[in-house]
């Protein structure tokens, strides 16, 4: 769990362009939207990109997308669970 | 008096404005499911107009249907078309042709069609020019690409170039394909409906993607062909300053934009009789639009929306919307709203359910786009509340500040301010980071943006440093005029590589977003709360002398009193990049 958690912040950062962020810099637990780090809508878009490409789960209403990626564990939780192979 | 002599629409209903209304009276949609793995993976409800068809109409008019692209051809039809009715001199040096696109010739950028044409005729403004030579027209074009109201908006540029007498026609033509690229872009943004689109309805899941052209003929003098003397009397535009892919949250923008364009009118909200409706059936688009026409005092007029048959049309949505007013002016007529059946946004407005003949005298249409562009046009009879403001343009305004950014180095009107450090061949991206660093910027939305945007907020960013611009005015009375030749291009190709491979197919939602050349007025607007009239010219050389001129119409047109102005440029596919912002104030 320690190491998909690293692995997604450097993926989000990556593909978020969070520029000059550091992986430590995300905190696990905390909202990754509103307060949080400040994530809109698109960024919401390419995190369900980032969760097929990476991990070959589907999300198909973006919705659903509030729960799984409220943080960075709520997001590593998911993946666990729905991770086929 | 800028009169609407000649039109026509093409689509999947027809292809000319007849037939498509008939159609459109019998309740006849164009929407269709595509199982064409071509343009989409999966399948999906869109309305399209065959290769063949097109093929077969252009061959009556040319035998070189080889040397045109879809786009052009149908582009070429409907001028060709609109023509047949009117008498203007199409080739008079009083005539502009004014091109609205969003994407113009953008499969050409697919694998299977690369080395088909001349890589050129990707640019706008080159297949703006390949269409116009079709006609013997070979100076006076312009192109605009400003989201989806980039048909609406040069509609409205058009009727202000003829009102300050720059010209006395105009020859407005719009259009837009539909390709994988434009339809996995909305499918990423999950903004596809599941059916087809069913606007300001309770169930509605989202917009039907589609293709068109249309072709509006205005001119100033009233003859034979436009005896109905249906008028563009007022023309606005505006941006939300709010999110780049989401609309206001309370449309007091797009408000704000009907009623400039009703005040040039010398119109009241009480003395509207229809509007041509936006309506894409996504869940925020008509929401916001629903909330803007309340907010307008336009509660109780008939509202029709055309998605629902012929689905949306992107570059050319805005011109056949414009004609669909005409004619229900002309035809005493209000058309039914497709796809329509319970309300299902929160501001109150009247959405036509049924066909009805009604006696119309005055017409309203409204139009939103990415990068929170709004637009609105009033139509009306002529002899309806006669009067026209002249307008009166002399020298009116100041420059007060210019800015370049030019090789890594940017100047303060014209002093070196910033001289770059990095090597000759350094990348954008990071000569963009050290400006950003150098000026001490903090706005980490910076990181997200595309290298056209990127160039547009610094350069704005270094142009509004120090001044009292942005106290000094309201939002609504600041403009955001630019220009540019290679649109969004450097930006569409990355995100074509996103699709390129079948195997490996993840389109991007956070590219896609940038693939519009007005996304940087967006981002310039939302950083400094800007909410003034917007446009995007895309002319292959830099039009100062237009683009000041336009300015100058705006001011005396009082639809801003300051603007921001000039050419920001992100060429393709070589990498150059060339910013000249100005900013200018209308005299007192």
């Amino acid at each position: 769990m320690e190491n998909l958690i690293l692995k997604l912040k450097k993926q989000i950062i990556d593909a978020l362009n969070l520029e000059d962020m550091e992986p430590d810099e995300i905190e696990t637990d905390e909202a990754l939207f509103d307060d949080g780090l400040g994530l809109d809508s698109i960024d919401a878009l390419e995190l369900i990109v980032l969760t097929e490409k990476n991990y070959g789960i589907k999300i198909e209403d973006p919705k659903d997308g509030k729960k799984i990626f409220y943080s960075v564990k709520t997001l590593a939780e998911f993946i666990k669970k729905h991770k086929t192979n | 008096m800028v009169y609407i002599s000649s039109h026509n629409i093409i689509s999947s209903i027809g292809f000319n404005t007849y037939d498509n209304l008939e159609n459109i009276r019998k309740n006849i949609s164009g929407i269709k499911l595509s199982e064409d793995k071509k343009l989409s993976p999966e399948a999906v409800f869109v309305s399209l107009i065959s290769d063949e068809k097109i093929n077969k109409k252009f061959a009556k008019i040319s035998n070189l249907t080889e040397n045109y692209t879809k786009y052009e051809k149908l582009l070429i039809l409907s001028i060709n078309n609109a023509l047949k009715n009117s008498d203007i001199d199409i080739l008079s040096p009083e005539t502009v042709f004014i091109f609205s696109t969003t994407k113009g010739n953008i499969n050409l950028l697919e694998k299977e069609n690369i080395g088909k044409f001349n890589i050129n005729r990707l640019k706008l403004w080159k297949s703006s020019e390949i269409i116009s030579e079709f006609f013997g027209k070979k100076e006076n074009i312009l192109t605009i690409s400003n989201a989806c109201i980039s048909g609406s908006l040069a509609i409205i540029t058009a009727q202000r170039l003829i009102k300050a007498k720059r010209y006395k026609n105009a020859v407005i033509a719009g259009a837009d394909i539909l390709s994988e690229f434009t339809l996995s872009g909305f499918q990423a943004f999950k903004a596809v409906s599941e059916g087809a689109c069913k606007p300001f309805d309770k169930n509605r899941t989202g917009m039907t993607p589609g293709e068109g052209a249309a072709t509006v003929i205005l001119t100033s003098e009233k003859s034979k062909s436009n005896k109905s003397g249906i008028i563009i009397s007022g023309g606005a535009s505006s941006n939300d300053a709010n999110h780049i892919s989401g609309p206001s949250r309370t449309g007091e923008e797009l408000a704000l934009t009907i009623k400039s364009a009703l005040k040039e009118s010398n119109l009241s909200a009480e003395e509207i009789d229809f509007i041509s409706g936006h309506g894409t059936a996504t869940l925020f688009n008509d929401e916001t639009e629903s909330k803007a026409l309340e907010l307008a005092g336009l509660q109780n007029v008939p509202v029709s929306g055309t998605k629902g048959y012929i689905g949306h049309t992107f570059g050319a949505t805005g011109i056949i919307e414009t004609i669909v007013a005409e004619e229900a002016i002309k035809n005493s007529e209000i058309y039914k709203t497709a796809g329509f059946e319970n309300i299902g946004v929160s501001g109150k407005i009247n959405i036509q359910k049924k066909y009805k003949k009604a006696g119309i005298n005055t017409a309203v249409k409204t139009a939103s786009g990415f990068g929170g562009c709004n637009a609105a046009l009033v139509l009306k009879k002529e002899t309806f509340q006669e009067s026209e403001n002249k307008l009166n343009i002399s020298s009116n305004f100041n420059i007060l500040k210019k800015i370049t950014v030019k090789n890594g180095d940017v100047t303060i009107n014209d002093i070196i301010d910033y001289k770059t450090e990095e090597p000759n061949n350094t990348k954008f991206s990071q000569i963009a980071k050290s400006i950003y660093k150098n000026y001490k910027i903090k706005y980490p939305k910076f990181y997200k943006m595309d290298n056209l945007s990127k160039l547009g907020f610094l350069a704005a960013e270094i142009l509004l440093k120090n001044t009292s611009v942005l106290s000094k005015y309201k939002p609504e009375e600041i403009a955001v005029i630019l220009s540019n030749e290679s649109s969004s291009l450097d930006t569409d190709a990355k995100y074509q590589e996103t699709i390129n491979d079948r195997n490996n197919y993840f389109p991007s939602p956070g590219v896609f977003v940038y693939t519009l050349a007005n996304i940087m007025t967006g981002e310039i607007c939302i950083r400094h709360k800007i909410k003034g009239e917007n446009a995007v010219f895309i002319t292959e050389n830099y039009d100062k002398k237009f683009i000041f001129d336009y300015i100058s119409i705006l001011f005396a047109d009082h639809k801003a009193k300051v603007s921001i102005s000039g050419r920001i440029d992100y060429s393709f596919p070589d990498g150059n990049y060339f910013t000249e912002l100005y900013l200018i104030e209308c005299k007192k």
